[in-house]
């Protein structure tokens, strides 16, 4: 057996789910090396230890805290907590910026109409008689055909 | 005499099981929502806590964790252990916040040991204070993907099964991840292991 599956064993025994004859492998693995045996003490010394840490404790208004969210219907997080929401927040602060800066090049660079052009331009659409139609055709001769 | 009555019988333990609780909590009887928070709140916020590494973070999302575990009630199946669906609640919830926070890169990344430290109990010696303020670091130092199987294993007492329904994994990955979050602790712990024993 290679070290690196004596490792998985191990962890598997510290957890109770290694079968008997895993447990047999392993044992006999260890027997010859003493890497894998100190790994298999510290495992279980840390096992232990993790087991034994404290338990932090939340806040003793919590039950409090929760029915006053529910009563707000306060039940999610913040928009800006949520990555997709937040994800589009976060592209449209780069999107509607470059629009403004685009849309006042435009105001400033492009040539302004004046009002007086304008207004000329509206009169000769007034003016606009259009022709009849024999004026678009072309008149008959020998050469057409 | 109502307000001493009222008081026993908030001390006195619900001997109703989970389910039951659930079960009765989807037929509005408010008193099981609050056994529910008063049986999970503990092992949540612990999870959530060495998670998030911050005890703001973890408080709000304790919270938001049971207004789910009240807003989605009636999606519990009795069938299946209560335990292993609030730590689905709270695990997704704590995997989210991971997300954000490797997106945004002003939120910090840098793991806080959990205040562990400042529990009082009356066998602590500043030797094992010490050693569980090594040990709590090691722990935030793992990768969350390995951190969490590997607290739900360790401090829940989760099987296998229940720690792969929980983080929605196959067995065999949940089995390869705790290995390595051992791998990483025994490496992270060799220089202390000596004075531990």
């Amino acid at each position: 057996m290679k070290c690196s599956e004596a490792l998985e064993l191990i962890s598997l025994t510290i957890d109770g789910e290694a079968d008997s004859k895993q447990e047999r492998m392993l044992r006999f693995h260890i027997n010859g090396c003493a890497s894998c045996r100190r790994a298999l003490e510290m495992s279980r010394t840390i096992s232990t230890a993790v087991a034994s840490l404290p338990d932090p404790q939340p806040s003793a208004d919590l039950e409090n805290l929760v029915r006053a969210r529910l009563e707000f219907q306060d039940y999610d997080t913040s928009p800006l907590e949520n990555p997709r929401r937040f994800l589009l927040l976060r592209r449209a602060a780069v999107v509607l910026p470059f629009a403004a800066t685009l849309v006042i090049a435009a105001r400033v660079f492009m040539p302004s109409v004046s009002p007086d052009t304008a207004a000329a331009s509206e009169v000769v659409e007034e003016q606009y008689i259009p022709l009849p139609a024999s004026a678009y055709t072309r008149p008959v001769t020998l050469t057409t055909f | 005499m109502g307000v001493l009555v009222s008081g026993i019988m908030k001390n006195k333990r619900d001997a109703r099981t989970d389910s039951e609780l659930m079960v009765d909590l989807c037929r509005g009887d408010e008193n099981a929502f609050g056994e529910v928070m008063r049986r999970f709140s503990k092992p949540v916020y612990s999870l959530l806590l060495r998670m998030l590494g911050n005890e703001d973070d973890a408080e709000e999302m304790l919270q938001i964790t049971f207004c789910r575990v009240y807003r989605y009630r009636s999606n519990y199946d009795p069938e299946r252990p209560l335990v292993t669906w609030i730590f689905t609640i709270a695990g997704n919830l704590a995997k989210k916040e991971w997300r954000r926070r490797s997106r945004w890169n002003s939120v910090p990344l840098e793991n806080t040991v959990v205040a562990s430290q400042d529990v009082d109990s009356p066998h602590s010696m500043e030797g094992s204070r010490d050693l569980n303020l090594k040990l709590e670091n090691a722990i935030s130092l793992l990768p969350p993907h390995y951190r969490m199987p590997f607290l739900l294993r360790e401090k829940e007492g989760l099987s296998y099964e229940e720690i792969a329904e929980i983080l929605k994994i196959r067995i065999g990955t949940v089995k390869s991840r705790i290995n390595r979050a051992r791998a990483a602790l025994r490496e992270e712990l060799k220089d202390v292991w000596e004075q531990w024993r």
